[in-house]
């Protein structure tokens, strides 16, 4: 094991996850993070892409015995890492969207409270909707995707009270044609704007609402040159924000392992501009937004992680 | 009855199927059955070396262009070629993850390899791999048995998986000549789906991720050496390299199973049924698939995740191929293509030649490997028709 590679010239290497680098989420978006954060300072970087799940320690491991910062995308490499960082305890690693309980000593473990961007994309929802009706498709039905419902439902409703929540979960982050048909299920009942947390299934849900001509709203990035006419705005996580902050932080040695939250208040989570679709959105609607977004930030506004209503209401 | 001498394991088209064959052949003379046993023995044994060249310059030809790709791109091909050979031999890391890639590769090579001799094409190995993966993992994951005894059950249920999954295209072949080329393809997707539908509803492990539970302690495959993947899936694979050898060229089974192979029609004559033995052949080929998918579970993943790659059993597809269907062949060109595996991430990782470059020159060597023995085959058509006319007389 070549441990001593990295001492002398700084690298970073970025192990992406299954999907490739132009999978317009997660693993393009830190990639372009990780690109942009490497050049401005300074630094060699390197890029493995996953092609299977059975690749992942083999790929860390090359990544550490290479780089001195090692960033992993995605959650499901989350077991992965932990035993390849055990082995490399000078080298410093990230994972985005995962924490360990206790955390490890060299891993930085960066998180979103996508609770708080989905609040603001439900203002964004209750106050576009003319039927009072707004849809949610989520990926899988766990507490990480719970708190997307949570966040969404207690923005509608503050936005206005009187507004149904449709919820469907299409069980997969890629199944296209479940997003779809869950969006379609929703649209029937009368939504008129559906939030798609659900990685690549949600593209499908997209699809429907761009087909049904209402709203949808993005994730993870803004994705609203899926759809122009279509995606009103999106709640993004600011991926390579977090990868350039890595960058600089392990270049100018202050570099911290433990869990990082990434929040309203640090712009690491919010929502991606309305593009051609500002009309759409009422004035009052967008004062009320800018209000809200100061209010969490600051900490006055605390959104729930828990849905209130997770069959919809 | 006719001598076909192009019915050969290579020629893509399986000749077992039903019907097309003299079932009721008319009596052989002593004479001519001792010609076909002889054209048995010879395409078993006689073209070995042959096919060795044609595998070695198979790899030559893919190497070479696919350093003409990387030049076209700006890579230095000596570069990204080294960074690949030190990816899969430099060091002890390296040679582990070799073997890591190996041995999942070299079972289900075997399992190709043994099918391509009866003249059954069977290239849904990966979908055999997938079933084999999933009971294994359904197994592992839910029925709870000491350490030992946990990873026996574990390796009969795949066993048993893939072998049913592959004795389903088997039945159709025989019973109503659907071609296994395209059944066994087929049912690749249908496993994939399979797989999705499990992980996904009720075989799902609690939490975000989409996978089967994670296997722990006696559902996993022992670590050979420590900080690294590497368990003992290698040795399984080693150990059946010289069963299978046995199997083909020591035993009743194995002599008609290439018969077969080398000319179903000679085999109908000689007494033995080809419908008979194309099933087992099949679902033999599906089982020790399977048990790839069980070494895959056990060693590498520890669980079935959502869309797992099914690649492996296309790979064994070259490697049977390039080993000229014999296990000792079979061991050398998996750990080749293993070997180019490993290497593939350092050469990604150091050179940016992205992964799929590997798939790439797999495909090259498969054109390359399939293209030369139809010209070589044409040409030695000639010669035994000229042999043929020679023993007849």
């Amino acid at each position: 094991m070549r441990l001593s590679a990295h001492v002398a010239t700084k690298s970073v290497t970025f192990v992406s996850d299954v999907g490739g680098l132009n999978d317009h989420g997660y693993n393009e978006f830190t990639y372009l993070g990780v690109k942009a954060g490497a050049t401005k300072d300074h630094i060699a970087w390197h890029v493995i892409q996953t092609q299977d799940p059975s690749q992942y320690v083999q790929n860390i491991t090359t990544a550490a015995q290479q780089s001195g910062l090692v960033i992993c995308s995605g959650f499901a490499m989350g077991d992965a890492l932990k035993t390849v960082a055990a082995r490399f305890p000078k080298v410093h690693f990230v994972i985005l969207d995962y924490s360990y309980a206790p955390p490890l000593k060299n891993v930085q473990a960066d998180v979103f409270d996508a609770q708080q961007s989905s609040y603001l994309a439900g203002v964004v929802a209750a106050g576009v909707s003319k039927t009072h009706t707004v849809g949610f498709v989520g990926g899988v039905d766990e507490s990480v995707l719970q708190e997307f419902l949570a966040g969404y439902e207690a923005g509608a409703l503050a936005e206005n009270p009187k507004t149904h929540i449709k919820v469907e979960w299409t069980g997969s982050f890629t199944n296209e044609q479940a997003g779809k048909a869950a969006a379609q299920a929703e649209i029937a009942q009368g939504a008129d704007v559906i939030y798609t947390a659900a990685g690549g299934s949600g593209i499908g849900g997209i699809d429907a609402a761009e087909s049904a001509h209402v709203f949808a709203i993005g994730v993870d990035a803004d994705q609203n040159y899926l759809a122009p006419k279509t995606v009103i705005t999106s709640a993004v996580k600011e991926l390579g924000k977090v990868a350039e902050d890595n960058i600089a932080e392990y270049v100018h040695n202050s570099w911290k392992p433990g869990t990082q939250v990434y929040d309203l208040a640090n712009q690491g989570v919010g929502l991606a501009p309305f593009h051609g679709l500002a009309k759409a959105v009422p004035a009052q609607v967008r004062k009320k937004l800018a209000a809200v977004e100061k209010a969490i930030a600051s900490g006055k506004v605390v959104v729930p992680t828990k849905p209130r209503f997770p069959n919809g209401h | 009855m006719s001598v076909e001498p192009e019915a050969h394991v290579l020629g893509g088209e399986s000749q077992v199927a039903p019907g097309g064959l003299s079932t009721g052949a008319t009596p052989t003379t002593r004479g001519e059955r001792r010609a076909l046993v002889a054209l048995v023995r010879r395409g078993a044994i006689g073209t070995g070396g042959t096919r060795l060249v044609q595998s070695a310059i198979a790899v030559v030809v893919a190497f070479a262009l696919g350093a003409v790709a990387l030049a076209a791109n700006g890579i230095s091909p000596w570069a990204a070629y080294a960074a690949l050979a030190s990816g899969s031999l430099g060091g002890a890391q390296s040679l582990a993850s070799t073997a890591v890639q190996t041995a999942p590769l070299l079972v289900a090579s075997l399992a190709v390899g043994i099918s391509f001799r009866a003249g059954v094409f069977n290239i849904g190995a990966g979908g055999q791999l997938g079933v084999g993966a999933l009971s294994a993992a359904l197994v592992g994951g839910y029925v709870h048995l000491g350490s030992g005894i946990e990873l026996v059950a574990m390796a009969a249920a795949s066993l048993l998986g893939g072998a049913l999954w592959a004795a389903v295209p088997g039945l159709l072949k025989a019973y109503t000549g659907a071609s296994e080329v395209i059944t066994t393809l087929m049912l690749t997707y249908v496993a994939a789906n399979l797989i999705d539908y499990a992980v996904t509803g009720p075989a799902k492990a609690p939490g975000a991720i989409n996978q089967t539970p994670q296997l722990s302690g006696p559902a996993l495959l022992p670590t050979l050496v420590a900080n690294t993947q590497l368990t003992a899936a290698i040795l399984v694979g080693l150990v059946l390299v010289p069963v299978v050898w046995l199997l083909l060229f020591r035993t009743t089974y194995g002599f008609r199973l290439r018969m077969v192979g080398l000319n179903p029609g000679a085999a109908t004559a000689a007494g033995f049924s080809v419908r008979r033995v194309g099933v087992s052949v099949l679902a033999l080929s599906g089982a020790l698939a399977g048990l790839a998918g069980m070494l895959e579970v056990a060693g590498v993943l520890g669980s079935v995740p959502q869309n797992m790659s099914l690649q492996v059993g296309y790979t064994a597809i070259v490697v049977a191929l390039l080993g000229n269907n014999a296990p000792a062949g079979i061991l050398l060109a998996s750990a080749f293509l293993g070997a180019l595996t490993a290497g593939s991430t350092t050469m990604q990782s150091a050179v940016g030649v992205s992964g799929p470059f590997v798939v790439f020159l797999e495909g090259i060597m498969i054109g390359s490997v399939v293209g030369m023995p139809a010209l070589v085959r044409a040409w030695s058509r000639r010669r035994r028709g000229a042999a043929r006319k020679a023993g007849a007389r």
